[in-house]
């Protein structure tokens, strides 16, 4: 994958993956899913949605995964740059708002946008679980 | 659920690694397996992909929870091969085998080794106080210590049937999904119906005349478990595809290692029914502690056991007809031979039948301390400054606490338990380590409920839980107890008491030997804590309490 790349993993519920997969499809990016197989037998417990997404698109993705959550059961919003991720738990529509701003001033540090490395957004620690993992 | 459009390109490295990074942690080592190098796993995937034709990606993982896990609906598949697991199972393997451990003694090892992989589960799923207290619980009566296997000496193992089933039964299991799901239907060894049966001849043994209440215990959950005839469906096809790979890549490898001489059929199929009893031992453990570390309601399923015991005859039915046919089970099958191999298969695993039997009753022994907090004991560091004065116990005591809080250290994981554990750890002798456990008992603070007969923890119902509050600081019970007191009863009386331990385990074990009536939603949550501060949250917003 290019380094202009994120990775976008969406955790959610069995009834969630596939009209997941359809809304990101419609707007232009391949994703897939599939449920986690253990090897204790029990019953597939989480599905996962995964696509990689071109940097420049990867806001837009977001904000439209920002409606998705308002309809769908999504434990855990996650998108991974070269170095750092983003994570956000049982993620609200203000919480992946937050996620977009963070996710711009990492992508533009990222890019070498100098000016902008340095900018930060303040986060809502009561509602937003965002950890840059890097 | 069939997750895959007609066309999808396939995922590449960087999204694999994040997808595999995702689901283990950032700190964990993994690598993709090198296809390119001669040995016995790739000998192994050459005859996966004869008979599997969407692609796969296995990856290494280093460490972390000792999890193998598949992803078989991506493009590629994404397999996890876990180390840790790999050396737990191997670690049993060498218990349960070895001849020179008689019947009471192979108990109290199985008790101890379940104990210990049940506190490091319990510690990796977040609750180091308990994790702490199963560690001690499983030291001071170690009078037979089996060190535990590295990966190191798995890898120095002379290739064998062993070897092939140690190494690669998992593996195999977890791509068995992965053919499953890119073939239009499964073929479950002796049919559906044979399938359908079976479950209901295992329930009926596990739950006797308890069998319709569990059923509608089950119906009512409305979610599926591991009893769920899809499911077992699904995990008898991996298993079978499992010993059908395993059988032609043993052959291989025996014949790259010069050393074919060495196969035989009869003794891959009881290996492979000691792998499935050894995976069962080690479900079991990852059930329990899930249930002891209190992990959502969900992520720990009960029935987990039962099904083990219907995959164990799946796979023996399925051994038999295999062997039978010459490994052509979809053709002609004398069904007089099936049942003599069924019956030799039987016989060999009645030959490890004693060991199994002892080996249960400490593993069943150790369950109970992870599930039941009532039945754990208060006394455990005082036991285990005790034992430091025999001296194989204190190199067992050492090695095992300095194995366990590395293992905290490398999960960033920090509680009081953990301190007080290495501080014990520390003084040479009993006196002084003794000296460490009075220097630090500390004050655990209640309300407590008198009048009328009733003398017991006071705690709230709240929409899920039967919630006891222990506080650290006076002012914080004081504050509860107040604004508490409108609740009470009238001819009751809210005081308070301390609970002096130098742990907070005990204080969760006296509560539920306190509160009989409400130990199966008795939550116990600590000024300080998470579930202290949700709780309190919720009190203050009104969520806390039932509808009713």
């Amino acid at each position: 994958m290019e380094p202009e790349r994120a990775t976008l993993i969406v955790v959610c519920a069995e009834d969630a993956a596939q009209p997941l997969v359809e809304a990101l499809r419609t707007r232009g990016v391949a994703a897939q899913a599939s449920g986690r197989r253990n090897l204790d037998g029990a019953a597939i417990a989480s599905w996962m949605v995964v696509a990689g997404v071109a940097l420049k698109m990867a806001p837009d993705i977001l904000r439209a995964l920002g409606e998705l959550v308002k309809q769908f059961r999504v434990a855990r919003v996650e998108v991974n740059l070269e170095t750092r991720s983003l994570v956000i738990d049982n993620p609200r529509a203000v919480n992946v708002d937050e996620m977009v701003r963070r996710f711009e001033a990492a992508a533009e540090e990222l890019t070498g946008d100098e000016s902008a490395a340095g900018e930060s957004v303040a986060g809502d620690e009561q509602s937003a679980d965002l950890r840059p993992d890097a | 659920m069939s997750s895959r459009p007609t066309c999808v390109p396939m995922l590449d490295d960087t999204v694999l690694d994040h997808i595999v990074r995702s689901h283990v942690g950032a700190s964990v080592r993994t690598w993709r397996q090198d296809r390119d190098v001669q040995n016995p796993m790739n000998v192994v995937l050459d005859v996966v992909d004869e008979v599997l034709s969407h692609p796969y990606a296995v990856y290494w993982v280093d460490g972390g929870l000792p999890e193998m896990f598949s992803l078989p609906d991506l493009e590629p598949s994404v397999v996890l091969f876990n180390t840790r697991y790999l050396e737990m199972i191997g670690h049993l393997r060498g218990i349960l085998t070895d001849r020179a451990l008689h019947s009471e003694l192979l108990e109290e090892v199985a008790e101890q080794a379940s104990l210990r992989i049940i506190a490091e589960l319990v510690l990796r799923y977040g609750d180091p106080g308990l994790a702490c207290h199963l560690l001690v619980e499983s030291l001071p009566a170690s009078t037979t210590y089996f060190l535990p296997v590295t990966l190191n000496d798995l890898e120095r193992t002379p290739i064998s049937l062993r070897y092939m089933v140690v190494w690669f039964y998992t593996l195999l299991h977890e791509l068995g999904h992965v053919a499953a799901t890119h073939r239009r239907q499964s073929d479950p060894a002796g049919g559906e119906d044979y399938l359908a049966r079976l479950i209901e001849a295992v329930t009926s043994k596990f739950f006797g005349d308890r069998e319709d209440d569990v059923r509608e215990w089950r119906r009512r959950a409305h979610r599926r478990d591991s009893l769920d005839r899809q499911v077992l469906v699904e995990e008898c096809d991996a298993d079978l595809f499992s010993v059908q790979v395993l059988y032609e890549a043993t052959v291989r490898v025996l014949r790259k290692n010069g050393t074919l001489d060495d196969f035989s059929v009869d003794r891959l199929a009881g290996e492979i029914l000691l792998m499935s009893a050894l995976m069962h031992y080690m479900n079991s453990c990852v059930m329990v502690a899930r249930f002891g570390a209190r992990l959502p309601a969900g992520a720990a399923d009960p029935f987990n056991n039962v099904a083990n015991s219907v995959r164990l005859n799946a796979i023996t039915e399925f051994l038999s007809l295999y062997i039978a046919t010459g490994g052509d089970v979809s053709g002609y099958a004398d069904r007089e031979r099936v049942d003599d191999l069924r019956a030799d298969l039987h016989a060999i695993h009645m030959q490890i039948n004693e060991q199994l039997t002892a080996f249960d009753r400490g593993h069943a022994r150790a369950m109970r301390h992870g599930l039941f907090p009532e039945e754990r004991r208060l006394d455990v560091f005082g036991r285990l400054v005790q034992a430091f004065a025999r001296d194989p116990v204190a190199f067992v005591i050492r090695r095992e606490v300095e194995r366990f809080l590395a293992l905290a250290r490398s999960l960033e994981v920090r509680h009081p338990d953990l301190d007080l554990l290495a501080a014990v750890i520390a003084r040479p002798t009993t006196a002084a380590a003794a000296e460490v456990l009075r220097k630090r008992q500390r004050a655990f603070l209640v309300a407590w409920v008198t009048g009328e007969g009733v003398d017991q923890p006071f705690g709230l119902p709240s929409q899920d839980a039967h919630v006891v509050f222990v506080f650290v600081t006076q002012r914080a019970v004081e504050y509860f107890i107040e604004e508490s007191r409108p609740i009470v009863a009238p001819g009751f009386q809210l005081n308070v008491t301390g609970i002096l331990s130098p742990t907070e385990q005990n204080v969760i074990i006296t509560l539920f030997q306190r509160l009989p009536d409400e130990r199966r939603q008795l939550q116990v949550v600590f000024e300080g804590t998470d579930a202290y501060a949700d709780r309190i949250r919720q009190l203050n917003d009104g969520t806390f309490w039932s509808q009713e």
